[in-house]
C-alpha cells in the first residue's frame, strides 16, 4: 500500500507532514491503537504562540525538566493538558513549521502524545534503526570499484 | 532549487585545496540577467525554495557587481521574498559596515570559510604572498557573527589535521559560531589509517555536542545534527540528495553552466559543463547522480544506505573518480557519523532532550533559531539572522 493510501494529504496549519510519519506509518497505527490515543480536534490547533515564548515559560516553570536540559529543550505539553482549548492555544510552534510538542500524524489526524508516550515511540524508532545498523556494509580501501552499466556520464 | 553564481574567479587567498583556478575578470551583467531569468523559470515551476548563492573566487572582491546582481534578483517580476534565499560564500578577509548593511537590508546570508585556530587556518588559507589570513579572518568573523549570529562557518579538514576536529569546533564555538560545517578536503590523500581514526574523533565531537546542549548553548555541527535528523526522519528526502544538473546548477563568469560549483575549475567548459546561458542554456543531458544509485557493490545491501550521503556527485567524482562511486574514506566517514549520531540520540533521549526540532524543517537549526527568536520576543530588536548595523 502506498504512503498516500496509508496517509491522506491534509491541509495542515503549517504545511505538509514530515517524513517520520510516512516512514513509520504502520508503527504509528499500531501505537495509537495500543495506547488508545484519540485524535485532537483540528480547530484547537489554529492558535499559535511563538515557540520561544512558550519555551521560556515552560523551561522556567517545569519541575519535570532536568536542569541540564532546561535551556536546550523545552518540555512538551502533555496530552492531558492539551484537552482544553486554553491549553491547546498554548502550543509552541517551531519557526520552520511543526508543533513543538510530541505528536503523530496518521490518516489525516493528529495525535498528541505525553512525554512518556513520545519516549516509548522514539525508543521504537531507534530500535528499528538499531537493527539497520546491524547490517552495515563498507567500501574497503583494497576493494575495486564495481562500476555497473547503470552509471551515466554526460555525453 | 539551487543556483550558484561564481561572479569572479579572482581571489586574494591561495588555498591549496581550492577547486577554482584563479583568474581575473568578472561576470557581465547581461550574463547575470540571463542566469536570473533561468533561475526563476526553473524555480517557478516547483514549490521549492530558490537558493541563489554568490560564489567565487572571492565574490566580495566584486562587491559592486554583487550589489547590482542582487538588485536584479529582487527587482525581477517573479521574485518572492518568501521563496528566494540569497547567500554569499566568502573567505572572511573582506568585511565592512557597508557590506553588513547591504547584507542585512537585502537578506543575504553570509557563509564564511574558516578552517579553525590560527595554526590550522594559516597552514592552508594564505594570502598570495604567503602571509597567514587567520588574524584578519578571526577579526572579521567575530564582527560577522555579531551581525549574523547564525552565520554558517565552513571548515575544511585534511588528513594532516583530522585529529584536530574537536579543537577546530572548540575554536569556532569560542569565537561565536553556532552553525559549524565540517567538510573533508576532497583532494586530500585519505587512507585507511585516517578512516580508522574516524570513530574515536567523531565520538569526541559527540561529547562536545552534548556538552554544548547541557550548557544551554547548542551548536549545529553538520556531521552530527544532519545525521540525527536523518535517523529520526527515516532517511534523506529526494530533494535533499544531490540533484546536479536537474535541481542544482553552478555558473561560471562566462555563463557556462556546471553541475556543481566544485566543477567550475577554470570556467573553460569541459567534462562537467552542460551548456552556456549565453548560448541557449542547457545543451547536454543532466547527470543522473540525483538518482542516488551507488555503483559500489556493498552499498545496495547496506542497512544504512538511506541515511548515507553516497549520492554526493562532486564528492564522489573527486574522491573516487565517478559521480556514482563512493570512496572508502567517505564510506567510513558516513558510517562513523551515523553511528555517533545514533549513540547521541540514545544518550540524550535519556536526559529528556527529544530533538523535536530535528523532525521539522531544514536546515536543522530550529534550536538555535528559537534561541535567537527568544531575543527578538524579549524586545531586543533582533531578527533571526541579523542585527542592526551600529
Amino acid at each position: 500500500m502506498s504512503n498516500n493510501a496509508i496517509y491522506a494529504e491534509m491541509n495542515l496549519p503549517n504545511g505538509g507532514r514530515r517524513d517520520i510519519f510516512m516512514t513509520h506509518a504502520v508503527a504509528i497505527s499500531t501505537f495509537i491503537k495500543a495506547n488508545k490515543i484519540k485524535p485532537v480536534q483540528m480547530e484547537v490547533l489554529q492558535s499559535r504562540i511563538p515557540a520561544s515564548a512558550i519555551a521560556t515559560k515552560e523551561i522556567k516553570s517545569s519541575k519535570k525538566v532536568a536542569p541540564s536540559a532546561k535551556a536546550a529543550a523545552p518540555v512538551a505539553m502533555t496530552a492531558m493538558a492539551m484537552s482544553t482549548a486554553e491549553s491547546a492555544a498554548m502550543i509552541p510552534w517551531l519557526i520552520n513549521g511543526g508543533m513543538k510538542v510530541p505528536h503523530l500524524h496518521y490518516k489525516g489526524e493528529i495525535y498528541l502524545l505525553s512525554d512518556k508516550q513520545w519516549a516509548d515511540f522514539s525508543a521504537q524508532v531507534l530500535g528499528e534503526f538499531r537493527q539497520k545498523l546491524a547490517s552495515v556494509k563498507s567500501v574497503g580501501f583494497n576493494q575495486l570499484l564495481d562500476l555497473s552499466d547503470a552509471m551515466n556520464d554526460i555525453q | 532549487m539551487k543556483f550558484t553564481l561564481a561572479i569572479t574567479l579572482s581571489c586574494n587567498l591561495a588555498c591549496p585545496y581550492c577547486y577554482i583556478d584563479k583568474a581575473d575578470g568578472a561576470m557581465s551583467l547581461s550574463t547575470a540577467r540571463r542566469i536570473i531569468d533561468f533561475a526563476f523559470e526553473r524555480g517557478g515551476s516547483s514549490n521549492e525554495k530558490i537558493e541563489i548563492g554568490f560564489f567565487g573566487g572571492e565574490p566580495l572582491l566584486k562587491f559592486d557587481l554583487m550589489r547590482e546582481i542582487t538588485s536584479m534578483i529582487i527587482g525581477h517580476p517573479s521574485y518572492d521574498k518568501e521563496r528566494v534565499m540569497l547567500s554569499v560564500t566568502t573567505n572572511g578577509t573582506i568585511f565592512s559596515p557597508e557590506i553588513a548593511d547591504f547584507l542585512i537590508r537585502n537578506n543575504v546570508i553570509p557563509c564564511v570559510s574558516c578552517d579553525g585556530p590560527p595554526d590550522i587556518q594559516n597552514s592552508s588559507r594564505l594570502f598570495a604572498g604567503g602571509r597567514g589570513s587567520s588574524e584578519l579572518v578571526e577579526k572579521n568573523l567575530r564582527q560577522i557573527l555579531r551581525h549574523f549570529p547564525l552565520t554558517p562557518v565552513n571548515a575544511v579538514f585534511s588528513p594532516s589535521n583530522l585529529k584536530d576536529l574537536p579543537r577546530i569546533v572548540e575554536y569556532l564555538s569560542d569565537i561565536g559560531a553556532s552553525n559549524i560545517y565540517l567538510n573533508p578536503n576532497i583532494f586530500g590523500r585519505w587512507t585507511a589509517r585516517e578512516a580508522a581514526l574516524l570513530p574515536s574523533i567523531y565520538a569526541e565531537l559527540g561529547r562536545q555536542y552534548i556538552d554544548f546542549y547541557r550548557q544551554g548553548t547548542p551548536r549545529y555541527i553538520s556531521l552530527i545534527d544532519g545525521k540525527i535528523a536523518v535517523i529520526l526522519r527515516g532517511g534523506y528526502k529526494p530533494t535533499e540528495r544531490c540533484r546536479m544538473g536537474s535541481g542544482e546548477f553552478a555558473f561560471g563568469p562566462s555563463g557556462s553552466v556546471y553541475l556543481c560549483e566544485r566543477f567550475i575549475g577554470s570556467d573553460l567548459g569541459g567534462q562537467h559543463c552542460i551548456g552556456n546561458i549565453n548560448q541557449g542554456g542547457i545543451s547536454r543531458r543532466a547527470c543522473q547522480a540525483e538518482v542516488g544509485a551507488s555503483v559500489n557493490s556493498p552499498c545496495p545491501d547496506c542497512g544504512i544506505l538511506d541515511y548515507c550521503m553516497h549520492w554526493c556527485g562532486c564528492t564522489n567524482f573527486f574522491t573516487a573518480g565517478s559521480y556514482l562511486a563512493v570512496s572508502p574514506f567517505i564510506c567510513a566517514s558516513e558510517r562513523a557519523a551515523i553511528e555517533t549520531a545514533f549513540s547521541l540520540l540514545q544518550q540524550m533521549s535519556k536526559e529528556g532532550i527529544d530533538f523535536l526540532h530535528h523532525l521539522a524543517g531544514t536546515p536543522l537549526t530550529n534550536t538555535i533559531q528559537a534561541a535567537m527568536q527568544e531575543d527578538e520576543f524579549q524586545g531586543k530588536g533582533l531578527n533571526s539572522w541579523s542585527k542592526p548595523v551600529t
